[in-house]
């Protein structure tokens, strides 16, 4: 809001530079967003916080300087005003919505432009002046924070009522727009129809013109919470619904009323009728309690009894004392202050937040541990970086073109969740698989011009199973391209680079199972299963995608890390190194090569069971050398018995052993 | 001299000339297997002596020897110039051009959030706090009302929401978590809550309507809002370097009861005054307060017995600071040039 440095000095005495002033009530909380300099004046422009309905005047900012200044504040004189016996008779219907009413006639006006100075003062401030009278109801509304609505009284017909509207009711109200109105608005009707939308905006035929004669001056107190739903309703946000949404003061409803009035008399003419007023309980500020040891214990500092009383006098609250415990009863203005650390604020806000001390809280451990979650990730984080693996963080939103991507993941009664009310149609899903965010991104390098790539996200993905709403936290990968390379070598992205990190991450944990994804390459996917549950999968896109979304080979996998303990991930029981040799020995086996790898190094653990450490597939070759429709497979295989040195008798005879066993499935051992 | 003696005195300056005109390793041992092979030239002439006569098989012998032992020396002498000869032989063909490119291995990098959150949280839990997460689908309850903020709560304008159901949103802020440990915790604790929040904000290069916060809890008896000024001039001075200035002001928010903004002298412009800190010299930093009673009893706390106090603050708008980023949008697109710097 913006106020001038003029007009605020009318209400309190003070003799400090503008720069002052705005520190000062910057520092307590209304923050003073530029100060402009004009002519022979300054505007400070305020942001008021959403609970300080007091501020949204000059005399609710004059208030607070004059409280951090301690300046005295000079409040508005109550007009003497002749009244002639003429008026409007009011009904105020819903008294619930309106706890406050007024209408004061007024009799004979000359409407025409505003004097110079008014039309400055408001201008200044940003009210379009608009004529006396209106400007009037706006200077008076800027400077009290009671807003103000003058009818053309000769328009009313009968009387004025408060009412809610009927269904099916219509008004056109000052900015032309004609709306349909419900119960739920709140109207000022005369006998025949609503003539303005309460505490928000006028209508249209009811307004004040050059041909009005008789003024009918509205000053009113509505319902904060019911002005804001219609406001918000009807979409239309005033100078006047937001004053009310904050809430005003209720007592100053007359008293801005009656100098509204006596200014118009006095620019525009006319004689002052009569007020009807609608107030049936008055608004008395309730007292609070405030213990002095309390407030001390809360914030830090030991303020002396009469600094804090100081405090509440310059704020204008009455102040009971008694032994450990006062009773503190605020302005009406302040209806932000009803609990007894309200009244704290009020005394550090005053006093300054520079005079706390600052001092560290002792530690507190042990109570709340860190989410495994947390750990988890920032373990994953570790390795996979570790690995040449790249960290992205994108946003959850997905592009609804890949709404159904992936949908063979999950069981047919899960579905993906949008929101009611995107910023844009095109995004308004929730990715329920990290994929779809990296496939998006993928897209975007490659358009980018970036076609070597290897990324990967933790983040959370969003379903619904049933009628839950399910987030977990999944890993995502997406490569393409070159991973590693250099003018004479290089090593591509495949579907066995992506599932070699994921073994590395997942300590050879997984299985992998051939799996069907429309979007994916049909022979070059798999789910991932550990501990027999589904919890990833892992593949190619498939080339018909692929050419659709103009992407090279993009190879992606996706993992359900809550399905996975953090103990997998940490280090686990420490084995002692063994200082026995270790027995290498590579073998040959041929099989069909339709036959997965996966039964072939089963029977190598079976048959080698503990003495087998570890074994490497280190080529895989097809071709002239063997039979037409076998692939051969060669290990390199690290024996080692824990408790003794192992012979190359024994070893010969597992070889025997597999050589058997091989054969059960189709296969041989080929000798070199 | 005997023609024994003259004949053997032939065949030593023979070998000798033979060895100094080889030029490879292979001739060299052909000559070795020539002369001292088992049935070397040498070898044979020892054999031979036993046809010469008794009392000259001595002198003979050892004059054999002594020829073997030169052509020994001769040969290892030999062998060794060529060997080095050799091998710088082989060094100059293996010799490479140092300037050609190295491989290029890149390093697994991590996000800018990322970066900013582990330092963050490396700070407070130096100061004994522990990191606890909530959901990100949240109910009304806990994102407003629990909270303090009523449906018709003005405060519900600055943060209007995305609904998935009419009772369900994505939060807001990550203050719900503040009532999730409440509810689940008997006090005393010090928690941090990072996460992911959504507003319904037009993305711009200062709001993104995906952004992050971090939120920050301690309750506990006792506890002063002297404490969250100790707690956050810490973690500034930690995160900034010891020579900002902080700064609280009051502000409002209707979870915290006093509230305060916390701002730190402008890393710029060191106070002076630029456009990043709109000329104020400051930088606000987040919000924070002593936790509201209202929202001490939703969350099942005394708050007669017990006093907190929290903070919120844009994780986002952390990582903008510390690298000098002018727009949020950037951390979601992670353009490649953009996440290389990291
Ligand atoms: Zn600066």
């Amino acid at each position: 809001m913006k106020t001038l440095y003029s007009w605020l000095k009318d209400f309190v005495d003070i003799d400090v530079p503008p720069e002052e002033v705005a520190y000062k009530l910057t520092m307590a909380g209304l923050e003073i967003e530029e100060i402009e300099e004009i002519e022979d004046d300054y505007i400070l422009d305020v942001s008021i916080p959403a609970n300080r309905g007091d501020c949204q005047s000059i005399l609710g900012v004059a208030r607070e300087i004059s409280a951090l200044f301690n300046a005295p504040l000079k409040l508005p004189d109550e007009p003497r005003l002749k009244e002639v016996e003429e008026g409007i008779d009011i009904e105020v219907a819903s008294p619930e919505l309106c706890p406050r009413y007024t209408l004061r006639f007024i009799k004979g006006v000359k409407v025409g432009p505003s004097p110079d100075w008014l039309k400055k003062r408001i201008e200044s401030v940003g009210i379009r002046s608009i004529n006396n009278v209106v400007d009037i109801t706006n200077y008076v509304m800027w400077m009290l924070g009671q807003p103000l609505h003058a009818f053309d009284a000769d328009k009313i017909s009968e009387k004025v009522i408060v009412r809610r509207a009927y269904p099916g009711e219509k008004i056109t109200t000052l900015d032309g727009e004609s709306r349909n109105l419900t119960e739920e608005i709140l109207v000022i009707a005369d006998k025949r129809h609503p003539i303005g939308i309460a505490g928000v905006m006028g209508g249209e035929d009811s307004e004040v013109s050059l041909f009005t004669k008789n003024v009918a001056l509205e000053s009113a107190c509505f319902d904060h919470i019911s002005t804001r739903g219609m406001s918000k309703v009807l979409e239309l946000r005033t100078e006047a619904s937001v004053r009310f949404e904050k809430g005003i003061d209720i007592n100053m409803t007359k008293l801005a009323s009656d100098i509204a009035t006596e200014m118009i008399v006095k620019l525009c003419g006319g004689e002052v009728g009569k007020i009807s007023e609608f107030y049936p309980v008055e608004y008395k500020p309730c007292s609070i309690r405030f213990r002095p040891e309390r407030f001390s214990k809360r914030i830090g500092i030991n303020p002396s009894y009469s600094e804090m009383r100081d405090v509440f006098f310059r704020l204008g609250f009455k102040v009971e004392e008694h032994i450990n415990e006062w009773r503190v009863t605020p302005i009406s203005a302040r209806r932000d202050i009803s609990l007894e650390e309200d009244l704290y604020e009020e005394v550090v806000r005053i006093i300054g937040y520079d005079k706390i001390p600052s001092i560290l809280h002792e530690r507190i451990t042990g109570v709340v541990s860190t989410s495994p979650a947390w750990e988890k990730r920032k373990i994953l984080r570790r390795k996979i970086t570790s690995l040449g693996c790249s960290e992205v963080i994108t946003s959850s939103f997905v592009p609804v073109q890949f709404d159904k991507y992936f949908r063979e993941f999950y069981a047919d009664d899960i579905s993906s969740i949008s929101v009611i009310n995107p910023l844009r149609e095109e995004e308004s899903v929730l990715r329920w698989l990290l994929s779809q965010s990296l496939l998006s991104l993928a897209i975007n390098n490659v358009r980018w011009g970036y076609n070597d790539f290897n990324l990967f996200e933790i983040g959370k993905i969003f379903f619904k199973d049933g009628e839950s709403f399910m987030e977990k936290e999944h890993l995502g990968i997406v490569q393409s391209g070159r991973i590693i390379y250099s003018w004479d070598k290089e090593v591509n992205a495949s579907f066995f680079s992506t599932k070699g990190l994921l073994e590395k991450l997942f300590k050879h944990e997984l299985t992998f199972v051939p799996a069907y994804y429309s979007v994916l390459h049909p022979g070059r996917t798999a789910n991932i299963l550990y501990r027999g549950k589904v919890t990833g999968f892992i593949g190619e896109l498939h080339p018909d995608v692929a050419r659709i979304l103009k992407l090279p080979r993009i190879y992606i996998a996706e993992m359900d890390v809550d399905e996975f303990p953090l103990e997998l991930f940490s280090v686990g029981q420490v084995k002692e190194p063994s200082r026995l040799p270790k027995l290498k020995r590579d073998i040959a086996i041929v099989v069909p090569e339709t036959l997965p790898s996966v039964e072939v190094t089963s029977i190598l653990e079976e048959v080698f069971k503990d003495t087998l450490e570890d074994y490497e597939l280190f080529d895989l070759y097809k071709g002239p050398n063997i039979p037409e429709g076998t692939v051969n497979l060669a290990f390199s295989l690290n024996l080692r018995a824990k408790d003794r040195t192992l012979t190359q008798e024994e070893v010969e005879e597992k070889i025997e052993l597999l050589k058997n066993k091989l054969a059960d499935i189709g296969g041989r051992l080929r000798e070199w | 001299m005997s023609s024994m003696e003259l004949e053997l005195n032939n065949l030593r300056s023979e070998a000798l000339k033979e060895i100094s005109s080889i030029n490879s390793l292979d001739n060299l041992r052909e000559i070795e297997i020539k002369y001292l092979g088992r049935k070397g030239v040498l070898n044979q002439l020892l054999k031979e002596l036993s046809t010469a006569p008794l009392e000259e098989r001595p002198e003979l012998g050892g004059i054999i020897n002594q020829i073997k032992l030169e052509i020994i020396r001769e040969i290892e002498s030999k062998r060794t110039l060529l060997e080095e000869r050799e091998k710088a032989k082989k060094l100059e063909e293996e010799r490479i051009d140092v300037t050609l490119p190295g491989m290029n291995i890149s390093p697994g990098r991590l996000h800018p959030l990322t970066l900013i959150i582990e330092r963050v949280e490396e700070i407070f839990r130096g100061l004994g706090f522990t990191v606890v997460e909530g959901f990100e689908m949240e109910t009304d309850y806990y994102n407003f009302e629990a909270l303090n903020i009523p449906w018709y709560h003005p405060a519900r304008d600055t943060q209007d929401s995305f609904y998935i159901t009419d009772k369900f949103l994505l939060r807001t802020q990550t203050s719900p978590v503040q009532i999730r440990v409440m509810e689940k915790t008997k006090p005393p604790f010090k928690i941090i809550a990072p996460g992911r929040v959504y507003r319904r904000d037009q993305p711009t290069a200062r709001h993104s309507p995906v952004f992050h916060q971090i939120e920050g809890m301690a309750v506990d008896k006792d506890i002063t809002f002297a404490h969250l000024k100790g707690t956050l001039d810490a973690f500034a001075h930690a995160l900034f370097g010891s020579d900002v200035s902080t700064r609280f002001r009051a502000d409002y928010f209707p979870f915290t009861e006093p509230s305060g903004e916390f701002a730190i002298s402008c890393i710029f412009c060191k106070g002076k005054g630029c456009r990043v800190c709109s000329y104020s010299g400051w930088i606000e930093i987040l919000g924070c307060g002593m936790v509201h009673p209202k929202v001490l009893e939703v969350g099942g706390i005394d708050p007669e017995e017990y006093s907190g106090f929290a903070f919120g603050m844009g994780w986002d708008r952390l990582a903008m600071l510390t690298y000098n980023i002018n727009d949020i949008r950037f951390f979601l697109e992670n353009h490649p040039e953009f996440l290389v710097q990291f």
